[in-house]
């Protein structure tokens, strides 16, 4: 069993810096806080309960090239971006948020294998940090995960007590990163591993028979139809794709953010729109986290992470419509 | 003062004065409120006022999911009244269809923070002037117009290199999410000018050239029309201090047509209204 003070979490990150790794951290700017990609491991602030914006843009930008196409004489030739080279760790996310990586692999790795998302994954290590408080927009135990969730994390570190946490591989990626802290982490041979408390048993949601309900449209009414929730939302992962022309006649395809709940989203070019109202739009983005997706998947596509219930503009509470929509 | 504004929330719906009434209630966090909208005088108790009714619910009166609600009444800090007064100017709502309970107001606060928000701190009218029923007084004095301008002299000082910079990396971490757009009561285009495609006037993208593209763009649309509600930053996920932006632009304005909006229904906005004898020529 390793530990490793809680003052000495600079010196692990300094180690990933000084293997030439990419060290990517929480960091708070102004009024908002991300993971970010540091050169000076102080800039890290690991005491943000949850940051802004989830780990999903460093595997899933906001916006990324997909594909380059030249104009060669009279051909069109097109080749691949670059593939992402550079190892990665990412130090003190939050469980949900490694474990929201796990489940976006599953819809990456479906019927296709997204390379460009893939090899990002591939190249990253996410050393998470176990959560000691809840905020009141946490959620991770109603959709059944916990504050010390392995899940897609490959290193965990759990609080002990004031001083020291509880250093624990999850993955042969998070092994290896283990090894080049050496001796930076100690034994602590007496120290009892916290149990993980017991997550609320799910019980598969049956809301095929709620797709009608009435209730749809009353309790969806105030939302304003904007990107927030589905963007700060670490498992949201539709994207538009667009190609942008150079003057020269080339140009790149683009994979964009998109989201369900703008009218745009599904609207044709014939005007038709198959979602033409804001609560039918509402109701794909629910329905598809706690529906659609774990029938197709087995697993629930919220990891309870609660940012779209702090950031949304007018306070649509995902849970809260969720049991509502479900009491009849 | 609560229990005056349900006592006339009940009223105006009693009475069938109007179909709906827009306001704050309970949210789902500690001291986040929420837009409700209630419409059996039965439910007025679940009105809220407190100083964390952050929304500008003026948004409320174009939206669609709201149609079906011909009279409106609709609960209002003085600084929102200025959104109504707007889209008054602009056609488009009717006069008689609103019914503007004015509610004075201290100042709000952040719901996560506890701090006041930075327009309150400049405030330049705590009661409500422009409206159907008044309610409450605020002792609060009212600061000059100018007060709200004083945190963009530190931005009209750097060189245009400078701001272009500030710029660039501020809406860097723009996602295009339309927070932004959804939440402002005057950004009403049935079809935004992001969503057009032949031509594509703004890359949807969110990279640089995008991100500054539709941040510029939004910014010239709120020329002399932003009445400061500030709704756009607060919702802002990537914290872009939008504005900053806007104020400037409402600065400009000032000085160059003495116009503020949101004071008079009955005034002519500078870029709303057309005149043959307009000093500019494109327009005619």
């Amino acid at each position: 069993m390793k530990i490793v003070e809680k003052n000495r979490l600079n010196e692990l990150m300094k180690a990933v810096l000084d293997s030439g790794k990419v060290l990517i951290a929480p960091v708070k700017e102004g009024k908002t806080s991300r993971y970010e990609a540091i050169t000076d491991p102080s800039k890290a602030d690991l005491e943000i309960p949850i940051t802004k914006m989830s780990i999903k843009e460093h595997f899933l930008p906001p916006t990324e090239c997909i594909l380059i196409y030249e104009k060669q004489g009279d051909e069109i030739v097109m080749h691949d971006p670059e593939p992402p080279k550079e190892d990665r760790v990412i130090f003190g996310a939050r469980p949900c948020d490694a474990a929201a990586m796990a489940i976006m692999d599953k819809v990456f790795t479906w019927d296709y294998q997204d390379s460009i998302y893939l090899a990002r994954r591939e190249k990253t290590t996410i050393v998470s940090i176990a959560c000691d408080s809840k905020q009141p927009s946490c959620h991770c135990e109603d959709v059944g995960l916990s504050p010390m969730t392995r899940e897609g994390s490959d290193v965990i570190l759990i609080s002990l007590d004031a001083n020291r946490y509880w250093v624990e591989p999850v993955t042969d990626k998070g092994k290896k990163l283990v090894e080049l802290w050496g001796n930076k982490l100690s034994d602590a041979p007496g120290a009892e591993k916290k149990s993980i408390p017991e997550p609320k048993k799910l019980k598969p949601e049956d809301l095929d028979k709620l797709f009608e309900s009435p209730k749809w449209a009353e309790l969806t009414m105030k939302c304003l139809g904007c990107g927030v929730c589905a963007y700060v939302c670490p498992t949201c992962h539709c994207f538009d794709i667009v190609d942008e022309e150079n003057k020269e006649g080339g140009g790149t395809r683009r994979r964009n953010w998109d989201v369900c709940a703008l009218s745009v989203f599904t609207k044709h070019g014939g005007g038709h729109n198959p979602r033409p109202e804001q609560w039918e739009r509402y109701r794909q983005r629910l329905m598809h986290k706690f529906d659609y997706y774990p029938e197709k998947f087995g697993c629930i596509a919220c990891v309870g992470c609660g940012r779209c219930v702090m950031a949304c503009p007018v306070n649509m509470d995902i849970f809260d419509i969720l049991e509502k929509v479900k009491s009849e | 003062m609560i229990d005056i504004i349900r006592q006339k929330a009940k009223e105006l719906l009693e009475s069938k004065k109007v179909d709906v009434v827009i306001g704050y209630g309970k949210g789902t966090l500690p001291n986040r409120t929420t837009p409700i909208f209630i419409t059996d005088p039965k439910d007025v108790d679940k009105l809220e006022w407190n100083e964390y009714c952050l929304n500008d619910l003026a948004v409320y009166l174009r939206h669609p999911s709201l149609k079906k609600y011909a009279k409106k009444a609709i609960i209002m800090k003085p600084c929102d009244v200025k959104a109504v007064v707007d889209l008054l100017q602009e056609n488009q709502i009717d006069r008689e269809n609103v019914f503007i309970i004015g509610v004075a107001c201290d100042g709000m606060k952040d719901f996560e923070s506890g701090e006041s928000l930075a327009k309150c701190l400049v405030c330049s009218g705590h009661n409500p002037s422009f409206c159907d029923e008044k309610i409450g007084e605020s002792k609060v004095p009212d600061l000059p117009i100018l007060a709200e301008f004083a945190d963009i002299e530190k931005y009209e000082q750097m060189t245009p290199d400078e701001r272009w910079d500030f710029w660039k990396k501020a809406f860097s971490h723009c996602i295009r999410c339309y927070g932004c757009r959804a939440v402002c009561p005057l950004c009403y285009c049935d079809r935004c000018i992001v969503e057009k495609t032949i031509p594509q006037w703004i890359s949807s993208s969110a990279h640089e050239q995008g991100n500054l593209s539709w941040g510029i763009f939004r910014a010239m649309h709120m020329a002399g029309r932003c009445i400061g509600c500030g709704e756009c930053e607060r919702v802002c996920p990537a914290g872009i201090p939008l504005t900053l932006l806007y104020k400037k632009l409402k600065k400009e304005v000032l000085e160059q047509y003495c116009y503020e909006p949101g004071k008079d229904p009955d005034a002519e906005a500078p870029m709303c209204h057309f005149t043959k004898n307009d000093s500019e020529d494109f327009i005619r």
